[in-house]
């Protein structure tokens, strides 16, 4: 195997132990939570049939308006739902920076070796790169996955009279999470993920600036960053651009700026960086 | 030969190299003798490309550091810099992924020679078995140069006899050697060129063995000649 | 062969050349005949790690023993000592020539009469002979 696939591999291995907790608590408070609320429900709902003498969900259903689509159930357990995802998108935030930090902390500066690595410098820019996609794409393929067993487990419990059962994509498409973290189509896709990736390597480019300046680096890296948040921004607030053009306008500009990263990632690494 | 030329670096307003040159020989040891913020481990992390200069040139056989040098010259830090989670088995074996050089037989002569066990992880290694491995990990590379940190310093006594015990070998024999201390003390008679720095620059360069004939001075008293004055 | 149990290893002192000591040690070694004519000796890696000394200085130290005849090597075979008896006799009147003249030169600022001092020197060097001769087993 090639360096930079070796290097992929080890950054993948150093954060296996933490991403699998990520993926256990996703699944644990999802799944737990949901079902959890589900039974809940159906306590209260044979409570009530009690109560009040009803033999079939149908009688209960005329009464107490039930009949809630599968979307509304998450609703109601949204923080079990909503919860982990945040967790783990502000992990990943973190760790877009700890990636390049935790090679200069300690005492155990692996920066020293991994610079001396004989092979393009860039290369642990590309592993680590990669190393941050994958696990993204693997926490949304997660959801994606635990997404039918909660579906599944709806209907274990929830009787039909009570509970309309809807597809994924229905139910994905009015989630205010999932329909910004799974996007529809394949140009919503790349669009959302292309950004991402772009904002990634704006992000390696600006820890880069600061481990190679130092202090001065950090406002150069503030600077930096901000430059190009603005520049991705810049588009919007033209009202004299049609849809097509601004979508045309700012891939682009993302186009331009992750070259711009990855060049700079380049000299950087090469000329100015430092343990 | 590794040849500093006229090498310069501030960190910020503080200069810490002031058009320092000098010269380590194929096939030689070379320490890099000076107190403690003198600017020996800059001057070998600017040798190994980890931190640039502000000016001056680096030649390695006449060439600028860069990738494909990382096959020529090894450089063992002042302290053991792997990731401390990993194994020491695990070390070598990311050694040998990455380098052409890396000379497994001899990994595992040193290995053994050390008395390190495979299985321990990093975190959990003794000061002198840490420095031991860094040791082992530049030792087995086999190249032509060989730069070392402080091989000497914070280890207990029978880790630097052992240490020592390297110097003596075949395993740095043909190689150039530079190496940096403070105390120049029991190695004294190691070594075959001594540079003395002070506060960024070389005080003198010289070849112990000539200075013992021609002035029958020792390094010391060269030292406290330099310093003093 | 020189073993490291056995030999006398040389404490060398920081102001005289290395290589020039480890050169003395030899030159001691053969006038007191513990190292015989013909004999092999460690080739210049074992005699490194054996005086712990940089393996250029032990190259330097044989060369300069080849030089001066004290030593030969034939081809790959390892070094031997000479075999030449006029080179080893001169050995042992250059290494007491040497002491003899660092002596003098320390006892003639006291200026005693060399009969005197020959005296002296006879019985303190019997007395010393005498008690080293005890001191073995």
């Amino acid at each position: 195997m090639n360096r930079y696939g070796k290097l992929a591999l080890i950054e993948l291995h150093r954060f296996w132990k933490v991403y699998a907790a990520l993926l256990a608590m996703t699944l644990v408070s999802q799944a737990g939570g949901f079902f959890y609320h589900l039974r809940t429900y159906m306590n209260g709902v044979h409570r009530q049939m009690a109560e009040r003498g009803f033999r079939t969900y149908q009688e209960y259903r005329e009464v107490f308006r039930g009949g809630e689509t599968f979307h509304s159930f998450v609703s109601f357990a949204e923080p079990w739902f909503s919860g982990p995802v945040v967790l783990c998108a502000a992990a990943m935030i973190f760790y877009v920076f700890f990636i390049w930090y935790r090679d200069w902390l300690g005492k155990n500066t692996f920066i020293y070796r991994l610079l001396m690595l004989p092979t393009e410098r860039l290369n642990l820019f590309w592993a680590k790169l990669t190393a941050i996609m994958a696990f993204v794409l693997g926490l949304v393929a997660f959801q994606i996955v635990l997404l039918p067993v909660h579906l599944w487990m709806f209907r274990q419990i929830i009787p039909p009279e009570l509970g309309i059962s809807e597809s994924i994509f229905a139910f994905v498409r009015n989630h205010r999470l999932f329909q910004i973290l799974i996007p529809g189509t394949f140009p919503g896709f790349l669009v959302s993920y292309g950004t991402g990736l772009m904002s990634v390597t704006v992000v390696f480019a600006s820890v880069l600036i600061e481990r190679s300046f130092r202090l001065k680096g950090l406002f150069g890296a503030i600077l930096y960053a901000a430059a190009c948040g603005t520049a991705m921004l810049a588009p919007s607030f033209s009202d004299r651009l049609y849809p097509l053009e601004l979508f045309w306008l700012r891939f682009g500009i993302g186009i331009l700026l992750l070259a711009v990263s990855v060049a700079l990632s380049w000299l950087l690494l090469k000329r100015k960086i430092t343990v | 030969m590794i040849e500093a030329i006229n090498l310069t670096k501030k960190y910020g307003r503080r200069t810490v190299l002031r058009g320092l040159s000098f010269t380590a020989e194929k096939g030689r040891i070379t320490c890099l003798i000076g107190i403690n913020g003198a600017g020996k481990s800059t001057l070998l992390k600017a040798i190994m490309g980890l931190t640039p200069v502000s000016g001056g040139d680096i030649r390695i056989d006449g060439s600028p550091i860069g990738k494909g040098l990382y096959e020529h010259v090894a450089f063992v830090p002042d302290t053991l810099t792997l990731p401390p989670s990993m194994t020491v088995a695990g070390s070598l074996r990311f050694m040998g992924d990455f380098y052409r050089s890396w000379n497994p037989k001899r990994a595992a002569e040193l290995l053994d020679f050390f008395r390190l066990n495979p299985s321990d992880r990093i975190s959990s290694l003794s000061k002198g078995n840490a420095a031991k491995l860094n040791l082992l990990l530049g030792l087995s590379l086999d190249t032509d140069y060989l730069l070392m940190d402080e091989p000497f310093s914070g280890i207990d006594l029978f880790s630097r006899e052992q240490i020592a015990s390297v110097f003596t070998s075949d395993l740095i024999e043909e190689r150039g050697v530079l190496l940096t201390t403070h105390e120049v003390g029991e190695i004294e008679h190691l070594i075959d060129k001594a540079v003395l720095l002070d506060r960024g620059e070389v005080r003198r360069e010289f070849w112990c063995e000539e200075v013992r004939q021609n002035e029958g001075k020792s390094v010391i008293d060269v030292m406290r000649e330099v310093y003093q004055s | 062969m020189m073993e490291p149990g056995d030999a006398r290893l040389p404490v060398f002192n920081n102001r005289d050349p290395v290589y020039l000591q480890v050169v003395r040690h030899f030159k001691v070694d053969i006038a007191t005949g513990r190292l015989k004519a013909g004999q092999t000796i460690p080739s210049r890696r074992e005699l490194a790690a054996l005086m712990n000394i940089n393996p250029n200085t032990a190259q330097k130290a044989y060369k300069e023993m080849e030089d001066h005849g004290l030593i030969v090597t034939e081809g790959n075979s390892p070094s031997r000592v000479t075999s030449d008896e006029r080179i080893l006799g001169a050995i042992r009147e250059e290494l007491i020539a040497e002491s003899v003249d660092a002596f003098i030169a320390s006892v003639r600022q006291i200026g005693v009469p060399v009969d005197e001092l020959l005296d002296i020197v006879k019985r303190k060097y019997e007395t010393a002979m005498a008690g080293e001769k005890e001191g073995q087993p």
